[in-house]
């Protein structure tokens, strides 16, 4: 039988990667199959109670609330991503980039930071209440839930769409046009029908985002008596004395992930139908908006973007600088430096230390992890299977995940660093998922081309694969690094006094009403998140220009 | 400055033959080759010419150690490179390979990549990156050295692939249609490029092609393959006046196809041949008896005139520096080439007759 082969990486080395793949396997049956696995048989093993815990009013009020605010949170979302993505693509192509980039921002301020900005900005007491006399007091509760949830995913559909928009080529719009349609009409007839196919996989996309989403409940919901099912989690684990509330958890947790999953696989078979044509040589389409309308666009853009992001951040700014909260926080005598500088003294400097070396810990393993799997399907085109699970611990809600590592590695390591790193490993592995995609893409030629002229293995994938996959790797790395560090979800539920995770020293401070160390340490982190934001962007400019090359090469 | 290029002359090693025999390929249970076994002479550029998934592609992937043979043996020079049991790797062959997509690594300049086999080969970096200069000085690339892929135009490209097949002096050379993502004009010129560079290197090579011209042009001898078999192995010219199948005959050129009789042989190479009733002194190939009953006419092996039989123009087609004329010829149609401007116009009446005709092997 002729031996086919595809990597000229395993001539000769195919017991190491034999092993490399045992390896990779074991450490993915253990971060990931078996928590869930544990999560199930833990369900079965309460058995009726899971299933009597599902019918109860409490759990069916969190559910209802959850998907109910999850919904109209992504209709608005997918609203405000889809005007947004159709003006920025309006502009000429060198200022596209930096609108994108700015109107990208509200994903990179945690959503719990986030949250807390806007109480400090439209609260009573706030800052449009001291400069104008307004505030909103439908903050806390069902609307500022889903008015915050949809701020904070409108970028993600706005990524979306805007991709998409990129895919469109222009002759179907110019054709349009041609046999006498006008602008709107031909949009409709050329562009509307791809935006719209793809609608229910973005849609999916947002509304898992929304439903395991835990910061905007917690600090908008409880306060208004307006439960979800990931804040009821929290609860029941925070009160684990009362007899039944694990298994509430257990039950709860269950339900989420049940609806996380089948919105995902939802999305997956509405979402392979998107009929995006992409003709050879053809031209992107443009969207050439009147020189009016794209003013109007703009200026709709710069007020919301100064309403959802630079008006909060800025109160929490103020409210970070504040002397003593209740001041008035626009008066520069009051302000000081001292919250700052007390952070790192305490005990959240010690948190912003143990967060930052979690996260680089965490996005450096998973970026290794990433590497190799990508390298390990490329060449064993079956253990694609890998890929289409390890996805799965991301859409599933942090609490879900939090549960299951509970389940699995308390027994031995409770109270660690280590349970907190498992917990991400889980969840962020699905974020290194384009590397698999982009490995593929690499041209055989390249590699073939190290080994012919001499290149082994090793040598092989330096010179002909490494510099494709690095400004991903790193780009990725830094949205694990991001993630990581403004992850709040599992660490709530993870972490003891000793492990303290820069994310529940905000909640914490913020419980206690201590508002000016949570501002101040909600600025800082939303500063660094919109830093790493810039520089995400950076890196992917680099990787397009990488792209650029490619194709005049493959 | 002639000087130094002798120097790289001589430095290129004595080419080895190779010898391929009884290959065969299968992947995911297809047989791509089937029973393969030809040879090339030390020096000689062997064209291997065949329709898409011909396995023309895979043949070379053997060559180069990519992919493991089902049966039979690959041997350059005296060596075993390739057997079902044992697969000399790539990086140990010795082997130069220019690529259709160039495979130019993007982050390498021009210099690096030229010097990449001989870095590979043990060179200290300094001596290799000399040596690769040199070798860009002899193909007039010196002055892109420190550019990088994507500063390149496709032409530019190719021919850094080809220094850098040439850097490490090969054994054996391997061309996967290299010129087929190049502008016309670029293709001719690179083609005349890699035959001179070839010859004066001594390599001996393998070139893939499905362009016939190309094929015709750049080789030695020509290798036909068609569903992974060999069809015919032949010089240039015989591949095209006597194609032994179809396979060969539809992909080495355009040809018609007339019924006629033998009537003599006078001489070796020439016979006459009654054709629709006429007799017609015309060149033949060896292989004709006197038996034959159906023969190829390539477009260009006759003339149309006063004498012959007569016959009418159904269509033409101008191509700049000659035209083809489809005749009808009582139940036949014929194409018949001439060179410069058009002198009939279609409905026209005129003569044709044969000069040359080879025997068609490929039945009825």
């Amino acid at each position: 039988m002729t031996r086919l082969w595809q990597s000229p990486r395993m001539g000769g080395h195919r017991v190491w990667s034999w092993i490399g793949i045992g390896v990779l396997l074991a450490i993915f049956g253990i971060i990931i199959l078996w928590p869930l696995g544990e999560l199930v048989t833990a369900a079965l093993a309460q058995g009726l109670g899971v299933v009597r815990e599902l019918a109860t009013t409490e759990t069916v009020s969190a559910l209802e609330n959850s998907v109910i605010a999850s919904l109209l949170a992504t209709i608005l979302a997918l609203a405000i991503g889809l005007g947004m993505a159709l003006v920025v693509f309006g502009l000429s192509e060198r200022s596209r980039t930096w609108w994108f980039t700015i109107a990208m921002l509200p994903l990179f301020i945690p959503p719990f930071v986030d949250a807390f900005a806007w109480l400090e900005a439209y609260t009573q007491g706030g800052l449009s209440s001291q400069l104008m006399h307004w505030s909103f007091s439908w903050l806390y509760g069902f609307w500022g839930v889903v008015i915050l949830l949809a701020v904070h995913t409108a970028p993600l559909a706005l990524l979306s769409f805007y991709a998409a928009l990129g895919r469109i080529r222009g002759h179907a719009y110019n054709a349009a046009r041609i046999f006498g349609a006008t602008g709107t009409r031909a949009f409709f007839t050329a562009v509307w029908p791809h935006i719209r196919s793809i609608i229910p996989s973005i849609g999916g996309l947002v509304f898992i985002f929304c439903i395991g989403d835990f910061g905007i409940p917690l600090v908008l919901g409880l306060p208004g008596h307006f439960l979800m099912v990931t804040t009821d989690i929290y609860q029941d684990l925070s009160y684990a004395a009362i007899p039944g509330s694990f298994t509430q958890a257990l039950s709860l947790s269950l339900s989420l992930a049940i609806f996380a999953v089948a919105a995902i696989v939802i999305q997956r078979i509405v979402g392979t139908q998107e009929t995006t044509l992409a003709a050879v040589g053809a031209h992107p389409w443009s969207s050439n908006l009147s020189s009016r309308a794209s003013k109007i666009g703009v200026g709709a853009v710069v007020g919301y973007l100064l309403f959802v992001l630079v008006f909060p951040f800025l109160s929490l700014m103020l409210t970070a600088l504040v002397r003593a909260y209740g001041l008035v926080a626009t008066a520069p005598r009051n302000w000081t430096l001292a919250n700052f500088t007390a952070l790192i003294r305490g005990s959240v400097g010690l948190a912003i230390l143990h967060s930052v070396l979690l996260a680089a810990a965490a996005a450096t393993a998973l970026a290794i992890l990433g590497v190799v799997l990508s390298e390990v399907i490329r060449n064993y085109v079956r253990l694609a299977i890998v890929q289409s699970v390890i996805w799965i611990p991301y859409t599933v809600p942090g609490s879900v995940i939090g549960i299951t590592m509970i389940l699995t590695f308390n027994r031995w390591f409770y109270g660690t660093f280590f349970i907190i790193f498992l917990a991400y490993l889980a969840k962020f592995w699905g974020l290194m998922d384009p590397l698999i995609a982009f490995r593929r893409d690499v041209p055989k030629s390249l590699e073939r081309a190290a080994r012919i002229f001499g290149a082994k293995a090793g040598r092989t994938y330096w010179t002909a694969v490494w510099p494709w996959m690095s400004s991903l790797t790193g780009s990725l790395w830094l949205l694990v690094f991001i993630n990581a560090l403004y992850e709040l979800t599992m660490s709530s539920l993870l972490y003891t006094p000793r492990t303290e995770t820069l994310a529940v020293v905000v909640l914490n401070a913020q419980q206690q009403g201590n508002v000016t160390t949570t501002a101040a340490v909600g600025t800082l982190i939303a500063l660094l998140m919109m830093a790493g934001a810039v520089l995400i962007n950076v890196g992917s400019r680099r990787l397009r220009a990488s792209s650029k090359e490619s194709e005049v090469v493959g | 400055m002639a000087k130094q290029d002798d120097r790289v002359e001589r430095a290129a090693p004595l080419s080895l033959a190779l010898c391929v025999e009884n290959l065969s390929v299968r992947i995911n249970h297809n047989q791509i080759l089937k029973d393969l076994t030809f040879e090339v002479a030390p020096g000689e550029l062997l064209a291997i010419l065949g329709p898409s998934g011909s396995g023309k592609t895979t043949l070379l992937n053997v060559l180069a150690g990519f992919v493991q043979p089902e049966q039979g043996t690959v041997r350059l020079g005296d060596t075993i490179i390739s057997s079902p049991d044992h697969v000399v790797p790539s990086d140990q062959r010795g082997i130069g390979f220019v690529f259709q997509s160039y495979a130019l690594w993007p982050h390498l300049n021009v210099l690096d990549t030229v010097a990449y086999p001989l870095l590979r080969q043990g060179e200290a970096r300094a001596h290799a990156r000399k040596q690769a200069l040199e070798i860009l000085t002899r193909l007039g690339l010196d002055p892109l050295s420190r550019r990088l892929p994507h500063e390149l135009s496709g032409g530019q490209q190719q021919r850094v692939g080809l220094a850098r097949a040439l850097a490490a002096r090969p054994r054996l050379l391997l061309f996967d249609e290299p010129t087929a993502n190049l502008d016309e004009f670029w293709k001719v010129d690179l083609q005349m490029e890699i035959r001179q560079r070839q010859r004066s290197w001594g390599a001996t090579g393998l070139y893939v092609s499905h362009h016939v011209p190309e094929a015709f042009s750049v080789a030695d001898r020509v290798m036909v393959l068609a569903q992974g078999q060999v069809r015919q192995i032949g010089s240039p010219l015989e591949i095209y006046q006597e194609p032994e199948d179809k396979v060969v005959a539809d992909i080495s050129g355009s040809y018609s196809l007339v019924d006629g009789v033998v009537e003599s042989v006078p001489r070796s190479g020439t016979a006459v041949v009654n054709l629709m009733g006429q007799s017609f002194p015309v060149s033949i190939n060896q292989g004709i008896a006197a038996d034959t009953k159906k023969f190829i006419y390539r477009p260009e092996w006759g003339m149309i005139g006063d004498d012959g039989l007569s016959a009418k123009v159904v269509d033409m087609r101008f191509q700049g520096s000659f035209v083809d004329y489809f005749l009808q010829i009582d139940d036949i149609q014929l194409q018949h080439r001439q060179l410069g401007s058009p002198t009939l116009q279609v409905g026209e009446q005129t003569h044709w007759k044969p000069k040359r005709l080879a025997r068609w092997s490929g039945g009825n």
